[in-house]
C-alpha cells in the first residue's frame, strides 16, 4: 500500500486520535468496518430430548439463524448436542403445513380454519363421547392444560392420553408404587457428585448425551468416577463404561432381585434406613399399584429363590458381576446414582422393574444425598412437565388427582368454577385400547370415532401399528384429525390436518427430567397459516359454546376459557388476530398453578420462570418473597416441607407412615420369546442424530446425511449362518408383520447372537408393524424392546 | 483532564509505528533497495531483510499450498516489515469451514467416516495436537477437551447406510460477516467471532490451521493478550 503524504497524515492523526481516547486496537476497526445486520438472542430450552438443555436462539430478520449453548443454564452449562445445534433448521423444511386441509374424495385439499373448526365441532358434537384426544409428550403445559379442560372439564369425556404412556408411564407407576407420588427425588447435581453410575438398560451416551457428559468429562479431568453398562446389547454407552454387563432381555427383573438377595444374605442392607424410613409392599391379585403390606421376614423368604446361581443362569451376568453389583450397593460410603429410560420402561413388567430398582437403592440405603439415588430419565421434552403433572392421562387429573376419586374430582371442579358432577368418574381408554377401539368398527365395539392427535406421530410410533393405525384406512366412519407442522406417516391417513405452530414460533413451557419447568418466548412467526396449538383447542371450545353446548359452561354460564386482560375486559381469544393481546401461556399456567400444591408439585408465578433457566418443584416462597426451588425431595433440609428432625419423610407414602415402600415382584417371563418359527429377539429405539421419528430432524440436511435410513443391527456370527452380508437388504418379520431393512454389522450397536435392533425414526422403514402391543398390566405401556422375530433375505 | 505532555508522548507512538509501517508496506515481495532505506534513518539501523521462496520470486503470497514454505520462513523479519494481503485466501478458508459448519459457531461435521478412529476415543490422537500428512490436514480442538466427541460431531455422511435422497431446507445459518478493516499496520487485529468453544486459536491460526488464516507469529503463546474480541458478549 502506497501512503502518499497525505494519507499518512490522516491515519498518523487517526492513530493519534485513537491512542490519546485511550482507545484499543479494536477501536479503530470498529471506526470502518461495516456494522454486522442484527441478531438478537433470547432463551428457549431445546426442543428435544427430556434432558431439557437450554440454548440461545439467534435471530435475524424474522428467521432463526444461529443456536448456542445457554452457559447460563444449569443443565448443560453451554454445552449441546448435535440435534440441539441443529434445533433451528427444524423449523425450515419446504414442505411445512401452513393452511388446513381436509380430505375429499381422497385427497388432502386446502381449506379455511373457519371450515375447519366447524369440521372439528361437528364431529365432537356428533358423537361427544366417542371423541378422544391423543396428546404428547411434547405438548408445551399450556397445550396440554388446555386439552384437559377442554375434554374432561367441558365434555365430561376422560378419553385423553398421550404418546408419554408409551415411554414413562411405567416410570410413573413405579414412583406412584414406591413413593406415593411421581416424578425422581433427586436432580442432575448427582452427576457431579456420584462415584459409581449404573445405567440400567439405557444408551445414555446417545439419547441423554449432555447428561452423560456431565459425567463423562468428570471422569477425564481425573474424577474417580466408575461407569456400568448394563445392556443387552453393545453401543456407544459401553465403549465409555468401565464395565459392561450383558444380560438375557427381561432378566432385568432377575438382576434386581438377585442384588437384593445377596444384600440380605450378606447381611449388608442399610438396617437404619430401612427401619425408620421404609416398608415392604407385595402384589395382589389381581395386580394393582398400590399391592398389600408384607413383612421384612416375608420379603426375605420371597427373594429366597433368587440365588446368585439361578440369577446367573438365566441372566448371563456372572456370578462375580452379580456379587460386584451387590457389592456396590453394600458400600455405604460410596455414592450411587441409577439411570434408566426406555430398556426399563417398554417392558411387559416395566412397573415392576421401576419398584424394582428404587428398592434395591432404598433398601441399601444409597437414597437422598447428593449423587446418590435412583433417577428415572424422561424421554420427551415434557412427559414430566405436562403429562404427568398436568394429569393428561385417562385416568388422572391435575396436579396428581385421579379421576376415580371423589374428594379429586370436587377439587378440581371447585378448582375449574364447574358444576358438580361436571368431571366424569370413569377412567378413559388408554392408549393401546384408545387405538385399538378406533381401529375398528363400531359395531364391534369400537367406540372411538373420532381422535384428535396433536403433536405426535402415532402412525409411526404405536406398536404393532398394522393392528393400531393402519385399519383406520379401511374405516370409513372414523375420523382422525391431526394438528401437526410436516407431513407425517399419521397425516397419510388423516381427515382433518391443521397446521401448527413450533417451538419457538409460539409461547411454550417445558418440564425435564429433573422437575425442571422452563420457558420460552415466540421468536418468530409461524409461517404461511400455522397457528398454536392453544389456539386451536380454545378456537374449538369457542365453536361448542356457540353451538350452545352446556360444557363449555362454567358454573357461572362463562366460558370455560375466559381470559381477562389487565383491565378485567374479556379478551376474545378464539379470533387469531386477538390471541396475542395477552400472553395466554400465562394465563393458563397462573390458573394451572393452583393444582399443583396437594402434592408438593408447588409451581412459582409464570414471571419466575421468565427471569430463570428452569426452575425445580417444589418451588417455594420464603419470608421475604424470594421463590426457591428444591433440589433433593423427601431428605431434610433440602425438601422444604419435610418436618425438622425427620431425616427423611416420604410425606405421600402409601402406607400413610412416611415410609417408602420397598416391592417384592416375582420374574414374571415376557408373552412373547423367540421360539422356531422367530428365533429372534428384536429390540428398538433410536440414535443420537434422529428425533423419534424424524419427522424434524430428517428435514436438517447435517441429521439426515450423518443417520439417513434404518437400519438392522444384526451378529455376525447370526449373520453368517444365515448368509447375510453386510449391507445386504432382509426383510424382518414377526406374527404381527415386516418390513425390508438393509443390515448393518459391526455398525454402532452390537447386538448378541440371538437378537437384532432397528431404530425407529425411518418413515420408509416402519418397523413399528413388526412389534409387539403387549403391555405392562398396570401401566398400560407397551414392550418395544422384546418380541420374536425371524430375518431373511427377500424371495427365501 | 489529561497532561498535553503525556498526550503527545502517546500520540507519537503510532506516529512513529504508522511511519515505519508506511515504509514497509510497499515492500510486499520486493526487497528493500539502498535507495529506499537511504532516506530513513530507523530503518538504517534495522536489519537487512533477505527473501524466499514466494517471494524471491516476486510472486504474492497465497498462502495455501502447504509443502510450500511460508514467505517468511527462514529469514529475519523487519517489525511491521510486509502486510500480506490475503484476502483471498482468507476467503478460501472461511468459505471452506463454512461447508462443515450448520453455521458460523457450530460444531463442524467430519469429513471423514467416524471409523477413522473407533467412536471418541481416537479422535484425540489427531486432534490435539493436530497434525499434516501431504495436503491432509487434521485441525487441532478450537475448545477445550470433552470426553464424547460424537455427541455433536456428526460424520458429513454416513458411509456405512445407503445414502439419504438430498434434504432441502429454508434454513439459512448465520454467518459472520466482516468488512475489509482499515487498520494501521502492525496493530492486532481484534477477534471478530465469538469465542465460544473456540479459545484455543491455534486450531485455526496455527501451523495446522487454515492457510488463509495462518498467523504469523504462532510462537506468541498469549494471543488474547494483544487480540481481544470486537463481539460484544451474549
Amino acid at each position: 500500500m502506497q501512503l502518499d503524504r497525505r494519507s499518512f497524515v490522516k491515519s498518523a492523526a487517526m492513530a493519534a486520535a485513537v491512542s490519546a481516547a485511550g482507545g484499543k486496537p479494536g477501536a479503530l476497526s470498529a471506526l470502518t468496518a461495516s456494522s454486522p445486520r442484527d441478531v438478537t438472542w433470547d432463551k428457549a430450552p431445546c426442543r428435544f430430548c427430556g434432558t431439557g438443555c437450554h440454548v440461545q436462539v439467534g435471530v435475524e430478520d424474522g428467521k432463526v439463524v444461529a443456536i448456542t449453548g445457554d452457559e447460563r443454564a444449569d443443565v448443560n452449562k453451554g454445552l449441546l448436542c448435535v440435534k440441539g445445534y441443529n434445533v433451528g433448521g427444524i423449523l425450515y423444511g419446504p414442505d411445512r403445513l401452513t393452511t388446513p386441509l381436509l380430505r375429499k374424495n381422497g385427497r388432502l385439499q386446502p381449506i379455511s380454519w373457519d371450515e375447519a373448526l366447524d369440521v372439528v365441532a361437528e364431529r365432537i358434537l356428533a358423537d361427544p363421547e366417542g371423541f378422544a384426544i391423543y396428546g404428547s409428550g411434547q405438548w408445551t403445559i399450556p397445550e396440554g392444560y388446555a386439552c384437559q379442560k377442554l375434554i374432561k372439564g367441558g365434555l365430561s369425556n376422560n378419553n385423553i392420553d398421550p404418546n408419554a404412556r408409551l415411554c414413562m408411564a411405567s416410570a410413573v407407576t413405579g414412583f406412584l408404587a414406591t413413593y406415593g407420588v411421581d416424578e425422581p427425588a433427586s436432580c442432575y447435581e448427582d452427576f457431579d457428585d456420584c462415584d459409581v453410575l449404573i445405567l440400567w438398560g439405557n444408551n445414555m451416551a446417545e439419547m441423554h448425551p449432555v447428561l452423560f457428559s456431565r459425567v463423562l468429562d468428570r471422569k477425564h479431568r481425573g474424577a474417580s468416577v466408575r461407569i456400568i453398562d448394563i445392556g443387552t446389547r453393545r453401543t456407544r454407552t459401553s465403549d465409555f463404561a468401565d464395565r459392561y454387563l450383558e444380560f438375557e432381555p427381561h432378566t432385568d427383573q432377575l438382576l434386581l432381585n438377585g442384588i437384593a438377595h445377596l444384600l440380605l444374605a450378606d447381611d449388608a442392607w442399610n438396617k437404619d434406613f430401612v427401619e425408620k424410613h421404609c416398608a415392604f409392599r407385595k402384589n395382589t391379585e389381581p395386580l394393582s399399584l398400590f399391592g398389600e403390606p408384607m413383612s421384612f421376614d416375608e420379603y426375605r423368604a420371597a427373594l429366597a429363590e433368587y440365588t446368585p446361581e439361578r440369577v446367573a443362569a438365566q441372566s448371563g451376568v456372572s456370578i462375580d458381576d452379580l456379587r460386584m453389583l451387590a457389592g456396590l450397593f453394600a458400600d455405604p460410603e460410596l455414592r450411587i446414582t441409577s439411570t434408566w429410560c426406555m430398556g426399563v420402561n417398554q417392558h411387559t413388567r416395566g412397573t415392576a422393574v421401576n419398584t424394582q430398582i428404587h428398592a434395591v437403592h432404598l433398601l441399601s440405603g444409597h437414597f437422598g444425598r447428593p449423587g446418590d439415588g435412583p433417577t428415572s430419565l424422561t424421554g420427551q421434552p415434557s412427559a414430566c412437565g405436562t403429562v404427568r403433572e398436568v394429569g393428561t392421562l385417562a385416568h388422572a387429573l391435575p396436579g396428581g388427582r385421579l379421576v376415580a376419586k371423589d374428594a379429586h374430582r370436587a377439587d378440581v371442579e371447585k378448582l375449574w368454577n364447574l358444576p358438580a358432577g361436571r368431571i366424569n368418574k370413569v377412567p378413559g381408554t388408554h392408549t393401546v385400547a384408545m387405538w385399538d377401539q378406533f381401529c375398528r368398527p363400531k359395531k364391534d365395539g369400537g367406540d372411538v370415532s373420532t381422535i384428535w392427535v396433536q403433536v405426535t406421530n402415532p402412525g409411526q410410533s404405536l406398536p404393532n401399528t398394522n393392528r393400531l393405525f393402519f385399519p383406520k384406512d379401511d374405516l370409513d366412519e372414523k375420523f382422525l384429525i391431526v394438528s401437526d407442522v410436516y407431513p407425517t406417516v399419521t397425516t397419510e391417513l388423516a381427515d382433518l390436518v391443521l397446521p401448527s405452530a413450533m417451538w419457538v414460533e409460539k409461547n411454550g413451557i417445558f418440564g425435564n427430567s429433573e422437575r425442571r419447568t422452563q420457558q420460552w418466548f415466540k421468536q418468530v412467526e409461524p409461517p404461511g397459516d400455522a397457528r398454536d396449538d392453544v389456539w386451536q383447542v380454545i378456537a374449538v371450545a369457542r365453536r361448542l359454546y356457540d353451538a350452545g353446548f352446556d360444557g363449555m359452561r362454567d358454573k357461572d354460564g362463562d366460558f370455560l376459557f375466559t381470559i381477562r386482560d389487565g383491565d378485567g375486559r374479556e379478551v376474545p381469544v378464539w379470533e387469531w388476530e386477538r390471541y396475542y393481546d395477552v400472553n395466554v401461556d400465562r394465563e393458563l399456567f397462573e390458573e394451572y398453578r393452583a393444582f399443583t400444591r396437594m402434592k408438593h408439585k408447588d409451581l412459582a408465578p409464570y414471571d419466575e420462570y421468565v427471569a430463570a433457566r428452569g426452575l425445580r418443584w417444589p418451588v417455594v416462597q420464603d419470608a421475604e418473597g424470594s421463590w426457591h426451588e428444591t433440589q433433593w425431595r423427601f431428605a431434610e433440609g433440602l425438601d422444604p416441607y419435610v418436618a425438622e428432625g425427620a431425616g427423611f419423610q416420604f410425606y405421600h407414602s402409601t402406607s400413610k407412615d412416611d415410609r417408602a415402600q420397598i416391592w417384592f415382584h416375582p420374574y414374571t417371563p415376557p408373552p412373547e420369546s423367540p421360539d422356531d418359527e422367530f428365533p429372534l429377539w428384536l429390540s428398538t429405539g433410536r440414535v443420537l442424530e434422529q428425533w423419534h421419528t424424524a419427522t424434524m430432524t430428517g428435514r436438517v440436511p447435517q441429521l439426515q446425511q450423518a443417520m439417513p435410513s434404518a437400519y438392522l443391527e444384526m451378529n455376525r456370527a447370526d449373520a453368517a449362518e444365515r448368509g447375510i452380508q453386510n449391507g445386504d437388504r432382509v426383510i424382518v418379520r414377526s406374527r404381527r408383520g415386516e418390513t425390508e431393512l438393509p443390515v448393518w454389522i459391526d455398525g454402532r450397536g452390537e447386538p448378541p447372537r440371538g437378537s437384532v435392533f432397528v431404530p425407529f425414526f425411518d418413515e420408509t422403514q416402519l418397523i413399528n408393524r413388526v412389534t409387539l402391543d403387549a403391555t405392562c398390566p398396570i401401566s398400560k405401556q407397551p414392550d418395544y424392546k422384546k418380541c420374536a422375530v425371524q430375518v431373511t433375505k427377500p424371495g427365501v | 483532564m489529561a497532561n498535553p505532555l503525556r498526550i503527545l508522548a502517546v500520540a507519537a507512538v503510532p506516529l512513529v509505528l504508522t511511519a515505519l509501517a508506511c515504509l514497509g508496506q510497499e515492500g510486499g515481495a520486493k526487497a528493500t533497495s539502498a535507495a529506499d532505506v537511504s532516506d530513513d534513518p530507523v530503518s538504517s539501523v534495522l536489519p537487512e531483510r533477505v527473501a524466499t521462496g514466494a517471494a524471491a520470486r516476486g510472486e504474492p503470497s497465497q498462502g495455501r499450498s502447504l509443502s510450500q514454505p511460508m514467505p517468511w520462513g527462514g529469514e529475519r523479519i523487519v517489525p511491521f516489515g510486509q502486510v500480506l494481503d490475503r484476502q483471498a485466501a482468507k476467503a478460501e478458508s472461511l468459505a471452506d469451514r463454512a461447508t462443515r459448519r450448520v453455521f458460523d459457531g457450530a460444531p463442524p461435521v467430519m469429513p471423514h467416516s467416524e471409523r477413522f478412529g473407533e467412536g471418541s476415543k481416537t479422535c484425540l490422537d489427531c486432534h490435539t495436537e493436530g497434525m499434516t500428512i501431504g495436503d491432509r490436514v487434521a485441525h487441532p480442538m478450537s475448545h477445550a477437551p470433552y470426553a464424547s466427541c460424537t455427541q455433536c460431531h456428526v460424520e458429513s455422511e454416513n458411509r456405512d447406510l445407503p445414502p439419504a435422497a438430498a434434504v432441502d431446507t429454508g434454513f439459512e445459518g448465520w454467518r459472520l460477516k466482516r468488512a475489509k478493516i482499515e487498520r494501521p499496520a502492525g496493530m492486532p487485529p481484534a477477534i471478530p467471532h465469538d469465542l465460544r468453544m473456540r479459545n484455543r486459536c491455534l486450531a485455526c491460526h496455527g501451523e495446522h490451521g487454515y492457510p488463509g488464516m495462518r498467523t504469523s507469529h504462532p510462537e506468541r503463546a498469549v494471543c488474547v493478550q494483544c487480540h481481544v474480541p470486537e463481539t460484544a458478549e451474549r
